[in-house]
């Protein structure tokens, strides 16, 4: 190997594909990729499940999809009570999809097989951005939807109108901190298998790897955690009914 | 290149010491969390999955300020801002 340590780390990110439309180059990075191929996966799993659960059959997948949603039914309830059941499907598929794709990271040294595409899709900081803006979006959209715009206006002189930056800056602050997090948590495993794989031989990794597949598992799990926790102070639950954590 | 020389290496051990000192706050704070949550546990045994929920999140939220760190010394070591000011010297 004649390649520095700093080549295999800026290596994760790198162009795959070009498209030349009206004389200008559009290329495609291995994200782009990494992301239609963890979406697939996604897709063909849950539709698997979800097919199965239709047909009504008493097989593996049916009961599989069966213990899934009723543990993201007790997650949810745990913090929103009875009210949080409609918002169990953007809750699931985004800690499902953060799932897949932080845990496709764990394929990474089939990309230095020639398959770049199997890098896990959130060491790159605009994934994460674009999942958190995704989330809180959401969160504003149901607090408008709860409150009206008069209420949601209001709940940012909440204490007294001198807080009014604060709020803002607060929520200003909720999606950038989401993000890094998660790209931090994901990029940091990234890089330290690749430096061990770099370093020492093929087979030290995998120690790595047992760490990696509890922090992407726990970083989705936060991640969507935290966006029930901003929609519960968003919607206002903890005053009327008071949240069971 | 003597100003070079001395502008990469004050960097590396910036970014060593950004993520030594980060992480010795975060790990006291991650202990004094993990000690109160297993003090709740032995008290009150049947509270253990609400308490360890909400230390998974607590944890998260602690961990969180140390890969923050993490991220600046990644900048530092990987895009420094200022290499190209510095190579034009």
């Amino acid at each position: 190997m004649h390649e520095s340590i700093q080549e295999v780390i800026q290596k994760g990110i790198r162009p795959l594909a070009h498209l030349v439309i009206h004389g200008k180059t559009y290329s495609f990075s291995n994200i782009f990729f990494a992301l239609l191929f963890s979406s697939l996966l996604f897709f063909l799993f849950f539709y698997s499940l979800g097919k199965a659960v239709k047909a009504d059959k008493k097989n593996k997948l049916a009961y599989t999809a069966e213990i899934l949603y009723l543990m993201l039914r007790h997650f949810i309830r745990s913090k929103l009570g009875e009210k949080g059941d409609q918002h169990i499907p953007f809750i699931g598929t985004l800690f499902g999809y953060l799932l897949f794709c932080n845990l496709l990271g764990l394929f990474s040294p089939l990309s230095r097989l020639g398959l770049h595409w199997f890098v896990s899709p959130s060491i790159d900081l605009s994934v994460t951005l674009g999942a958190a803006a995704t989330g809180i979006l959401f969160v504003h959209a149901n607090g408008i939807k709860n409150k009206g715009l008069k209420g949601y206006i209001g709940h940012y002189f909440q204490p007294y109108w001198l807080m009014f930056p604060i709020n803002v800056v607060e929520e200003i602050v909720k999606p950038l901190s989401l993000s890094i997090r998660l790209f931090g948590n994901i990029f940091g495993e990234h890089v330290v298998y690749e430096i061990t794989f770099f370093l020492i031989s093929p087979a030290v990794p995998v120690i790595v790897m047992v760490l990696a597949l509890f922090t992407g598992t726990i970083q989705a799990y936060v991640f969507s955690m935290l966006i029930i926790v901003y929609l519960s102070e968003m919607i206002g639950l903890h005053e009327k009914e008071g949240s069971q954590i | 290149m003597n100003m070079k020389i001395i502008y990469y290496a004050i960097s590396i051990v910036t970014a060593g010491l950004t993520i030594a000192i980060a992480i010795l706050g975060a790990a006291s704070a991650q202990g004094k969390v993990a000690t109160a949550a297993f003090d709740g546990i032995a008290r009150q045994p049947e509270a253990q999955s609400g308490i360890s929920g909400s230390l998974i999140l607590s944890l998260a939220l602690i961990e969180s300020l140390a890969i923050y760190a993490l991220a600046i010394s990644f900048v530092i070591l990987f895009a420094n801002p200022f290499s190209e000011i510095i190579s034009k010297l």
